[in-house]
């Protein structure tokens, strides 16, 4: 860590004046930021603690649930509405972490969350920059470590894979960003302030402004985010990054496989180098049946574009299954309650109460 | 057998019962002493600064940058490294020194690995110190680098496997195996692994003056307090009071503080340039290369047996890897030398030089990748004979060691075999695989056997008898967090008849009597053996101080025993404290002496058998522990708490073992990648199942003087066996390679 400027503005017109999200960053719970710091990754002349300039309110009004950026993952979680209504959001943020970091971490900067790429997290240690597709390069992509480099949203070579949970919930079910500058506010859609990464870079890229914060994320209300899950494949049970994973929601017309897909909210995650919202699989499946059938169609569709480096093709496989298996849930019983996300950890099938 | 190597000791009492561990409360409020929380006036702090090359040489350090910084005392480089003498390692010389690498730092023109320490940064606070570090520019001339076991080649036999040679053969296993009527030939692969104990390794050196001479004093994390005080008087020639080495406690360790790496040296050599005290603290990335590993290994074992499952022939070989400069061999045949009957046996190493660290112990080394290879094989073989795997086990139970040609000091193998499956209700289980399903799981179970051999190190304890009826013990063993000091109070109130709470000991010093390795699960054996000795030692004592007109006076020594606070003869008694009184004493000490049992009668081994229960979800491709149980045969066990709580400490890290360590490479760079707690994925809670913890208290005086054989490394040993043969009974398909990641799994 090189020594730095620490800055603690008492109002958030002072602090997004003095950030740059260069040589100026914003600090909020630091389990990122900090972390990051610490292994000399991001090397700001200026760190402005947002804390408490930000709000951590979260309401709901006329179908809109607003969370104000400040507000901790744990809080949101916990949150009386959240946790009785929208489990897609409980679910990817108690999947995600271990419960300290939920606690300390803010969902504004859980948006941000780098990427766990070791060639992002060591500056010393360059990655590969041969493209997938060199076929006489087989054994070389035995030697490196692909294990977080991303499979869709990759432009066939090594980038990092963005590895929070909670962000594909936010651009499955459309979620609005409200940014902030010292002299204006903007929204934008959270599917349009994610960018793959560009020639070089070795994760994505956002919009997000010098002087502009996060202030908060709105949801549109809608069944299909009260009929939600999401579902998350790891190494281990719990305090782990996700494989592949789907933050999914649907809204039916009738019952079980005769019914009428009215609404299909996608996304994936562990997968691609943005939180990775599915079009794909949204267009096969909206006025469709509820079918088995319909549901493998459409993780091919959303698959399609993958382009996994060698050895990782397995997560194409697995994220298909996620999202089969997910859809297959909301339609048949509805949304996992928090005693079957447990017993799944402990490979148990839950009696039902 | 009637008569025992040891001779038998009544241990009624406080031994066995399941007493707190005492540095609880004190680890749980915050307050236990661990080294890298150590202070000391005019402390100074040291960051080491590692190669980012593999393999190459020097070419120079530009410290000017960094000397310039605010609070920078002093940057240790080759130039300025101070004077130490290169002596042997623990690979050459196991009683003389536990210094891990014949590479120093901060000392050498070449880099060997990733993660050396070239230089190191000595300022006024842990921040300038690391300030300084970044600021250190190495320019490097790179050479070829070698990092996988895949990629090496392996022509090379080691030396010597813990005294054993690197091919052992028995009959001709060859031709036995080819003539055999039912075969099993399989390879297993299984990946490097990093200890990662909580309690990051650390060092605090301060060279200071003591009645005229030169002084040493390092606080450090270490399994082994006495051996690294000879390994300083070595490196630094110096005689055995000007070094004090102390370790009150230690965070979890696993055999990677068992060894001296380098950064306790370099602590040494910074403390000695800026002749101020120095902490220096080996970061969690800095542990992946600054400290040691478990070596991959590949391996194959073939089994070849009559069509009714006698064995025949037995052939266990492969190849682990070492380091350029070392000489660290991982002994993973040795079990298959002893565990069960076979008319032919061939066992064969060799090893390839990889451009790491040294490889080191890690939790049961030799047995951990080597019985997960046997005990695969093994089951291998009962569903090739259509044979219960227990009962295959049972059928080849050897009569005696056959590598050793000796009895055994106490098996129990079968007896573990059937007591555990009888509580795991083993005989429920359906013999085909792929018949149990619980929703989107497929439910399997498995068996294994466990083992680990009886180990002691030469070990002195001082016991202090006082006039207030309480006993102390003095030993500089180590407190790993296993009990030590609990347990070996019981042992010695079980001795004196009296409650445990009135027995105390200091440890972590090697101002006290000197201890051994807390390693090889030597310590309660090893330091039990001691404080026999020591009762011993008092009894003679007491029957010097008895007044001369007493039977006592006039008694043989063996013939003395202890109750309450008296001493007791025959039908006579005499309160200890009249005793002593008696002579002026408020105290009498005597120093016992265990020099471990080199030339036992018996083959000295503890054995236990596994049972797990796993859900495997192949589309998606996860594993889940539902549960577990092991039954273990140690002997003694000297506290049910302390006993249980290391047994279920081996046991989940086997899941680790199993199925999530992995030590990740980019060999492109020779680095290693996945260097935190975060990718380096070991066992959450969440991954443990309830366990059940059975044992067979019998204990073993034939192995031990203190009828306890240790008990930290063998609930880990059958575990990835154990696992492994589950996942094949819930889906029919064979996983050799560790960790069964799901990528494996996967369909």
């Amino acid at each position: 860590m090189i020594p730095f400027e620490f800055a603690s503005p008492k109002r958030l017109q002072d602090a997004t004046s003095a950030i740059d999200h260069k040589s100026s960053m914003a600090l909020a719970g630091g389990t990122t930021l900090l972390d990051l710091m610490k292994l000399n990754v991001l090397t700001p002349d200026t760190v402005v603690s947002v804390a408490s300039v930000l709000g951590n309110s979260v309401r709901l009004e006329d179908d809109t649930l607003t969370i104000e950026a400040g507000c901790t993952m744990a809080q949101l979680a916990d949150h009386e509405r959240v946790r009785e209504s929208f489990p897609a959001i409980r679910q990817s943020l108690i999947t995600a972490a271990s419960p300290q970091i939920r606690n300390m971490a803010t969902i504004g900067g859980n948006l941000l969350q780098r990427t766990r790429s070791t060639y992002f997290r060591h500056p010393d240690m360059p990655p590969p920059d041969e493209s997938f597709d060199d076929s006489n390069h087989e054994k070389f992509w035995h030697r490196v470590d692909l294990s977080s480099a991303a499979v869709l949203g990759n432009s066939g070579r090594v980038v990092g894979t963005y590895p929070g949970d909670f962000a594909n919930t936010v651009v499955a079910f459309d979620a609005t960003l409200h940014l902030e500058g010292p002299d204006h506010q903007r929204t934008i859609h959270a599917r349009e302030f994610y960018q793959i990464p560009q020639r070089q870079e070795l994760q994505y890229s956002v919009d997000l402004k010098p002087g502009e914060l996060i202030t908060a994320i709105s949801f549109p209300v809608t069944p299909a985010l009260k009929n939600s899950l999401y579902f998350k494949v790891r190494e281990r049970s719990s305090y782990a990054f996700a494989l592949a994973s789907v933050a999914a929601g649907l809204e039916l017309e009738g019952q079980g496989s005769t019914a009428t897909i009215r609404q299909a909210k996608i996304a994936f995650g562990g997968l691609g180098s943005i939180p990775w919202f599915s079009q794909a699989a949204v267009q096969a499946l909206e006025g469709k049946p509820a079918t088995d059938d319909n549901f493998e169609k459409a993780a091919e569709a959303a698959l399609a574009e993958a382009t996994p480096p060698p050895g990782n093709e397995y997560r194409v496989r697995l994220a298909r299954r996620c999202l089969v298996r997910s859809l297959r849930r909301l339609r048949d019983v509805g949304p996992y309650s928090d005693t079957e996300i447990w017993a799944m950890q402990h490979g148990r099938t839950p009696t039902p109460a | 057998m009637a008569t025992t190597t040891f001779p038998k000791l009544s241990l009624e009492g406080a031994v066995g019962r399941p007493i707190v561990r005492r540095s609880g409360r004190a680890k749980v409020t915050g307050t236990a002493p661990f080294t890298a929380e150590r202070n000391l006036p005019g402390l100074l702090h040291a960051v080491a600064v590692p190669s980012t090359i593999a393999r190459g040489k020097i070419l120079s350090i530009d410290t000017s940058a960094a000397e310039k910084m605010t609070g920078v005392r002093a940057v240790i480089t080759p130039d300025n490294v101070p004077d130490f003498k290169r002596i042997p390692t623990f690979n050459e010389s196991m009683q003389e020194s536990c210094l891990a690498s014949h590479v120093y730092p901060a000392a050498e023109r070449e880099v060997y690995y990733a993660g050396q320490y070239v230089a190191a940064v000595v300022a006024d606070t842990f921040e300038a110190a690391r300030d300084g570090a970044l600021a250190v520019k190495v320019e490097y001339d790179e050479m070829d680098h070698v990092t996988s076991i895949d990629e090496a080649p392996a022509d090379e036999r080691p030396k010597s496997l813990f005294g054993a040679p690197p091919v052992i053969e028995i009959g001709d296993a060859v031709s036995a195996f080819e003539q055999a009527d039912v075969k099993v030939d399989v390879d297993f692969d299984l990946a490097m692994n990093h200890h990662n104990p909580i309690e990051l390794h650390a060092a605090l050196a301060h060279w200071d003056t003591w009645e005229g001479n030169e002084s040493l004093t390092v606080y450090e994390t270490t399994q082994s307090l006495s051996l690294s005080q000879k390994t300083y008087q070595s490196l630094f020639n110096l005689k055995p009071e000007q070094v004090r080495v102390i370790c009150e406690l230690v965070g979890g360790a696993f055999g990677s503080k068992g060894a001296m790496w380098p950064h306790s040296v370099l602590a040494c050599f910074c403390a000695k340039v800026v002749a101020a005290p120095v902490k220096l603290v080996a970061t969690r990335q800095q542990l992946f290369g600054g400290t040691g590993h478990r070596t991959p290994i590949k391996q194959r074992v073939a089994i070849g047996a009559n069509s009714d499952g006698t064995i025949k022939a037995i052939i266990h070989e492969g190849t682990a890897t070492t380091s350029e400069n070392d000489s660290y061999a991982e002994a993973f045949t040795m079990a298959t030398r002893m565990m069960y009957q076979t008319e032919a046996l061939r066992l064969a190493q060799t090893q390839s030089r990889l451009h790491t660290q040294s490889p080191t112990f890690m939790r049961a080394p030799a047995e951990t990748p080597g019985m997960f290879a046997l005990e695969t094989a093994i089951d291998e073989l009962a569903v090739k004979l259509d044979l219960d795997p227990i009962e295959l086990r049972v059928l080849n139970e050897p009569e005696k060691s056959l590598y050793e040609e000796k009895p055994f000091s106490g098996r129990h193998l079968v007896e573990c075999l059937r007591k555990g499956a009888e509580a795991f209700h083993w005989k429920e289980r359906p013999r085909k695989p792929r018949s149990t399903r619980d929703g989107d799981w497929l439910i399997g179970t498995g068996v294994a056997a466990a083992t680990y051999p009886a180990i002691f190190f030469p070990t002195q304890a001082r016991v202090t008898l006082r006039t207030d009826g309480t006993a102390h013990i003095d030993c500089c063993s180590q407190e790993l967090g296993t009990g030590t000091v609990t347990t070996q109070c019981q042992l010695l109130a079980s001795q004196l008849g009296i409650s445990a709470s009135r027995v105390s000991m200091n440890l972590g010093d090697t101002s006290l009597p000197p201890g051994g390795v807390s390693g090889g699960s030597a310590t309660a054996a090893s330091v039990g053996g001691a404080v026999r000795a020591a009762v011993d030692a008092l009894k003679k004592k007491l029957v010097e101080l008895a007044p001369s007109d007493s039977s006592l006076a006039s008694a043989r020594p063996d013939d003395v025993t202890f109750k309450d606070g008296k001493v007791l003869l025959g039908s006579d008694s005499w309160a200890l404290e009249e005793l002593m009184s008696g002579k002026f004493k408020d105290e009498i000490a005597a120093v016992g002496k265990f020099k471990g049992a080199k030339d036992s009668k018996t083959s000295n081994h503890s054995y236990g058998a596994q049972f797990v229960e796993v859900a495997v979800d192949e589309e998606l491709g996860l594993v889940r522990v539902r549960r577990m149980l092991g039954c273990f045969a140690c002997g003694t066990i000297l506290n049910a708490k302390t006993g249980r709580s290391q047994f279920l400490g081996g046991m989940i890290m086997g899941v680790g073992h199993a199925l999530q360590e992995k030590t990740v490479w980019d060999h492109r760079l020779g680095r290693i990648t996945n260097d935190n707690i975060a990718e380096y994925h070991v066992p959450v809670n969440a991954d443990i199942p309830d366990m059940e913890i059975m044992w067979i208290d019998e204990p073993d005086f034939n192995a031990s003087p203190v009828g306890a054989k240790g008990i930290g490394e063998i609930g880990i040993t059958g575990v990835a066996a154990a696992i492994s043969n589950a996942i094949y009974h819930a889906t029919g398909r064979r996983y050799r390679d560790l960790p069964i990641t799901p990528e494996k799994i996967i369909l």
